[in-house]
């Protein structure tokens, strides 16, 4: 898959790029990472031109950014009704609408490359949260510039051990993203068991 | 500790699952991480396999020799410049396979390297 994916970039040039980082921005299981080191690899090697190789990269992260908002807020007014119909849901929803518009900007930037595994899914929580479009747009596209100029200019300045650099990031943001929500649901659980921590076995207020 | 997962084991079951599903997570990407960058840190492991979707210019790069060395590696491809062909396209078209075609590759790079003070 992989193999195919790097020969589509020597055949049909930059557009594949676009189109691979576009559909990552889905969840959609493509090598984007690796794609894109590749892709600065080849403008190393004269088989690629660096700025049309950063322009399709970025360019496809922030439509696939903008594609899964969409999604995700088509499918939050759908789920509206669902949602109000019983009072902990939409308190839950409501707090949740509070910390987006508070931590948003800061979330939707990490997650485009620091902890890019999660990024398609902040995509979606962000359209069904119906975080304010500008903040997403702006964190989003600073967020992908950083993700696009990391993995295309080590491609390009390393292109020599590619494969090693994949290898080496491909689970270095996996560790970061799993660990994230080790540290997040960790602090959940420790603070909803703490009442009953301090008064023996009584049993606390549900969460949810 | 002990009350605390009693209680999470009891009312939040499937959480308390999650929690260690990703913490078993975090620690097989951690072990990944570290084993891939040791691994990488030797030399010996440097040079990139030959595959199918590699240009002339990007072995050339990977192989640090001139390409006008590799092109005769890779039966003379005109002027040594740059060919947008593939390992996959170079060996099909001469009826070799990749692995031919990497043994040609070392054995260039190995002459150049020789010759390099």
């Amino acid at each position: 898959m992989i193999d195919t994916g790097l020969a589509l970039i020597t055949s049909y040039g930059v557009g594949v790029l676009f189109v691979t980082t576009f559909l990552s921005c889905l969840a959609l299981p493509v090598p984007a990472s690796l794609m894109m080191l590749a892709g600065g690899g080849f403008a190393a090697s004269g088989d690629l031109v660096l700025t049309q190789t950063l322009l399709a990269a970025f360019c496809g992260a922030v439509l696939g950014d903008s594609a899964g908002y969409g999604l995700g807020r088509q499918g939050g007014a759908q789920l509206s009704g669902w949602l109000n119909a019983h009072p902990g849901r939409a308190a839950l929803r409501a707090k949740a609408e509070a910390s987006l518009q508070t931590w948003g900007g800061v979330g939707v930037f990490l997650s485009r490359w620091l902890f890019s595994p999660l990024g398609p899914y902040v995509n979606l929580a962000a359209g069904l949260t119906a975080m304010n479009w500008p903040q997403f747009a702006i964190a989003g596209a600073l967020g992908e510039a950083v993700w696009v100029g990391v993995y295309v200019g080590l491609g390009y300045s390393f292109a020599d051990q590619m494969t090693a650099i994949g290898q080496i990031l491909g689970n270095a943001s996996g560790f970061l993203a799993a660990g994230l929500l080790t540290v997040v649901l960790g602090r959940w659980l420790w603070k909803w068991a703490t009442p009953v921590a301090r008064q023996g076995d009584n049993p606390g207020p549900h969460p949810i | 500790m002990i009350t605390r997962l009693r209680f999470l084991w009891t009312h939040h079951r499937a959480l308390l699952l999650g929690f260690a599903a990703v913490l078993g997570l975090t620690l097989f990407f951690a072990i990944r991480t570290l084993s891939f960058t040791l691994y990488w840190m030797d030399p010996a492991h440097r040079d990139q396999t030959l595959a199918g979707w590699m240009t002339p210019g990007y072995v050339s790069l990977s192989y640090d020799i001139p390409p006008h060395l590799l092109a005769l590696a890779l039966f003379d491809i005109p002027g040594g410049e740059p060919s947008h062909q593939t390992m996959a396209q170079i060996a099909e078209n001469h009826g070799l396979t990749i692995a031919a075609l990497q043994a040609r590759v070392s054995l260039a790079a190995g002459i150049f390297r020789e010759g390099q003070p």
